[in-house]
């Protein structure tokens, strides 16, 4: 039984559809995120939930009831936003304990309870400053320690860390899942950035212009990306042209000479085949994979990055620093990799 | 830009600081002065040191009268403009971008038309046979004709019409610089539209309404056009009054003490209201 | 959840109204056909309009105003331009005092400025005079140049500068085709405003003007003083419909809240 279902979806500004027919089951506890590129529809989706924008068509069923049905400032969930959204004018304390008075918990209560969740984001003795002076980290730590007091029934993070430099996110990002998993609650986070969706989500939903491309495990979206888009926004990938031939009983793609059987659902033809950068290896058989010539290497500490020129065009490949020779700039390599690295698509099916 | 930073911005605002020292500084320094001068009908202004004038304004309590009028008009209109340039502001900012260009255009507009002809239209309307006393004739909400002209209220309803744009125009850049995700948070944590306003939006605004309310009151307790047309020369204010000993009564001296009243409870009420403003928002909003 | 409800638009309508009534007012009556002030209820007429053409003193005075307006406008800017770049680029000792006597005119009531320069010209013999009448608009009119100038100085980029610099630029060169176009906006909207302002100040002007050198606005001011007939809202009403044109200019080019919320700030 679902906890949260978003059931067909839809938002339309004039004739332009920002989020079309959108399908989502959410379990308790569970920890999504809404992945894709600015102007995929993940923050519109976000905020018809929240109630800031009015749905074209469809329900948001939250345990039963439909949540379309319920002002947006009595549905009881947790917002944390892009800009933090503190209320610049009273103190953290007070800024965290607004969602409790407007539920008219007793004072000695709020104030025990604010206290609590200060405490579990970290800002035990800073309750009594205000929001302007305080990094950005901290303005952070108050936005959701705002939004946890309430005890939520969602927890929904609009872009909460884009706004915080690179090392602080992998902190803070670190922080949250342990918040998140310590308090339990369901939570939706809408990101434009695949590592922070990887590292933080039990599923990640990636959506492209207002459609749902895929919803998965990181590791699955991953390994097994629903399309070329996905692979593409899942991490640095190579794209190219081959073709699907049917030989006797089985199916075997051709990419420039090198031939691989696939499964037999391949559909045959001129297809686009994805292969990620790590799974490429340099081989020495001349019988083996496709002609390649070195353009440029780059060490990037724990691996090293190839642009390698192939008749195919440009290729990257990543190879794991393990301390092994690798080819040097100018230098003709062979290419290849296995069956089971490839996304086949047929032509012009993205 | 220039080589030398110690020449540069002196050469550079050399001069305009000329320009005012000679046109500001030197003209009140002057003015100040001949508060202290001598006056009499037939010997007319002489050079000597008397503190009469002063002396004169402070006690007499017919000055009195008129700076006392002059600052319940002045309130009047301050109080007047909140209560309706506050709501006027917000309902703008709310609004579309199209329609905030178009009533943008319409509230903030007559700003740059003449005040002469803005005051024009109120001595059109008032007047027991003008269109508001007919209008309410008619309604049967009055018997008799009423007549605002030469009256406190007529004053006051003139003077808010000139001043309201500016309390708006404070009041909506308040709100510009509002985050609007503020507004929505607020709401996603449980408040009402009314709480929202007077928790979160109201708040936040204060420092806007305060230095707006500083330019009405300042601007409504120096007019000089409107009370001179609405009021008359019965119903004189702080201006007309000094505009009348320098133009009608040709006492200078005494027109020159008036001035210097008028101006230094005008700085003293501008500069402390800023400071109080600066004072109690500096830790909230730098 | 973010638009006006019934009651708000009810209000907006009162308000609109309030601010529109004594404008529309003006403009009805000065269409009147008949001798007296009435709304022109059987039929529109001209004839006060006309009317103005056998008072060559308000067209002078018209005429005047717009040269006064001018010329301190422009004087003004001039002014304002190297001391906007002198306040916004440099930190020098009394750089907020000189900006507090800047803007100090906005501060000090126009009557007591008018009280001031009466005493002043009479004192050195300028008494009635053009030229101190442009002397005393470019006072009260610098402050409204001065901040729109020093708003644009504040927006630029100094690196821009510094750019231009490192490619061989002297500092003229640097000013005339970097610097002022990127302050132009600041400039022209300074310009105007300040045009505007000058053009429409009555209370300090009626202290200084003489009844040979006057500008619309003290002539339209001290007639209705004795008396309000037609011919006054029919000038009153040209002035308003010229205003409004160039209203409408200011806001297709510069976006008349930004000219005023600009200004707003202090």
């Amino acid at each position: 039984m679902s906890y949260l279902a978003l059931e067909r979806l839809t938002k339309a500004y004039g004739g332009v559809l920002a989020v079309e027919a959108l399908d989502l089951t959410v379990a308790r506890g569970e920890f999504i995120s809404l992945l894709g590129p600015s102007g995929c529809g993940k923050t519109t989706t976000l905020q018809m939930i929240a109630g800031f924008v009015e749905p074209t068509s469809g329900r948001a069923m939250l345990e039963g009831t439909d949540l379309f049905g319920v002002r947006p400032n009595k549905r009881g969930l947790g917002v944390v936003f892009q800009s933090y959204a503190l209320f610049p004018h009273v103190t953290v304390a007070e800024n965290v304990a607004f969602g409790l008075e407007m539920r008219g918990v007793p004072r000695a209560e709020r104030e025990q309870r604010v206290k609590q969740t200060l405490d579990l984001v970290g800002l035990s003795g800073l309750a009594d400053r205000y929001p302007r002076r305080m990094s950005g980290g901290q303005q952070q730590r108050v936005a959701l320690a705002r939004a946890l007091v309430i005890q939520p029934a969602i927890l929904l993070l609009d872009e909460p860390l884009s706004n915080l430099d690179a090392k602080l996110r992998e902190e803070m990002q670190t922080e949250l899942r342990t918040i998140q998993r310590s308090v339990g609650t369901t939570t939706i986070l809408v990101t434009h950035d695949q590592g922070e969706a990887m590292a933080l989500s039990d599923r990640i939903v990636i959506m492209n212009k207002g459609r749902v491309e895929q919803i998965a495990r990181p590791d699955e979206a991953y390994a097994r990306p629903a399309s070329a888009f996905v692979a593409n926004f899942l991490g640095k990938t190579n794209v190219v042209s081959a073709k699907v031939v049917s030989e006797g009983s089985r199916h075997i793609v051709d990419i420039a000479g090198f031939r691989l059987p696939v499964p037999d659902r391949s559909p045959t033809g001129p297809v686009t085949v994805t292969v990620r950068p790590e799974r490429i290896t340099f081989v020495d058989d001349p019988a083996l994979g496709i002609r390649g010539c070195v353009h440029s290497r780059v060490f990037q500490g724990t691996h090293w990055l190839f642009h390698i020129e192939t008749e195919l065009g440009a290729l990257i490949v990543l190879r794991q620093n393990d301390g092994a020779a690798v080819p040097l700039e100018g230098e003709n390599v062979r290419l290849a990799w296995g069956e089971n690295d490839l996304l086949i698509e047929a032509l012009g099916a993205s | 830009m220039t080589t030398n930073p110690k020449l540069a911005p002196l050469l550079l605002s050399g001069p305009a600081l000329l320009v005012f020292i000679g046109l500001v500084l030197a003209p009140l320094v002057m003015t100040a002065l001949l508060s202290f001068y001598d006056w009499g009908q037939y010997k007319g202004i002489v050079a000597e040191f008397t503190i009469k004038n002063w002396h004169e304004v402070i006690t007499d309590e017919y000055y009195y009268e008129i700076f006392g009028r002059t600052l319940r008009i002045a309130l009047f209109v301050t109080a007047i403009s909140v209560v309706i340039g506050v709501p006027e502001a917000y309902i703008l900012n709310r609004m579309s971008p199209q329609w905030r260009g178009v009533f943008l255009l319409v509230v903030i507009g007559p700003l740059l038309i003449s005040v002469v002809a803005r005051t024009l239209g109120w001595a059109l309307l008032f007047g027991s046979t003008g269109l508001i006393s007919q209008a309410l004739l008619t309604l049967g909400a009055v018997r008799e004709p009423i007549d605002l002209m030469f009256t406190e209220s007529g004053v006051v309803i003139a003077l808010t019409h000139v001043l309201v744009p500016f309390m708006v125009l404070a009041v909506m850049a308040a709100l510009q610089r509002l985050n609007p995700d503020v507004e929505n948070a607020a709401m996603s944590l449980g408040a009402s539209g009314f709480t929202v306003w007077r928790r979160v939006i109201l708040p936040q605004i204060v420092p806007g309404i305060l230095s707006g309310s500083v330019i009405v009151f300042a601007l409504a307790a120096s007019a000089f056009a409107t009370p001179a047309i609405i009021g008359g020369r019965r119903l004189k204010v702080a201006a007309t009054l000094a505009y009348d000993e320098f133009l009608n009564t040709l006492n200078w001296p005494l027109g020159a003490a008036i001035a210097m009243i008028l101006l230094g409870a005008l700085v003293a009420i501008i500069v402390g209201s800023n400071r109080l403003i600066e004072r109690r928002y500096a830790q909230v909003f730098e | 959840m973010r638009h006006n409800g019934a009651l708000a638009l009810a209000f907006h309508a009162t308000f609109v109204t309030f601010i529109l009534a004594p404008i529309v007012v003006v403009c009805a009556v000065a269409f009147t056909p008949e001798g007296y002030l009435s709304l022109p209820t059987k039929g529109f007429s001209l004839r006060w309009f006309k009317a103005i053409l056998n008072y060559p003193e308000f067209l002078r005075a018209f005429r005047d105003s717009l040269w006064l307006a001018a010329l301190s406008s422009t004087i003004a800017i001039g002014l304002a331009v190297p001391a906007a770049l002198a306040i916004a680029r440099y930190r020098f000792p009394g750089r907020e005092a000189m900006t507090a006597l800047f803007l100090s005119p906005l501060m000090i009531p126009h009557v007591v400025l008018g009280i001031a320069f009466l005493r002043f010209f009479s004192q050195i013999g300028l008494s009635g005079s053009f030229l101190g009448l442009i002397l005393s608009h470019i006072i009260v009119v610098l402050p409204f140049a001065l901040r729109l100038v020093l708003a644009a100085s504040y927006g630029i980029d100094q690196r821009i500068e510094h750019a231009a610099i490192s490619l061989g630029a002297n500092s003229f060169v640097t000013f005339r085709r970097v610097t002022l176009p990127l302050i132009m906006p600041g400039v022209v909207s300074g310009w105007v405003l300040a045009f505007i302002n000058s053009f429409d100040e009555v209370t300090m002007t009626v202290f200084i003007a003489s009844p040979s050198t006057t500008t619309l606005p003290v002539r339209l001011f001290l007639y209705i003083q004795d008396n309000i007939d037609p011919l006054v809202t029919s000038i009153s009403a040209s002035l308003i419909l010229m205003t409004a044109v160039l209203m409408i200019v200011l806001d297709r080019l510069f976006g008349l809240d930004r000219l005023f919320l600009g200004s707003a700030k202090s």
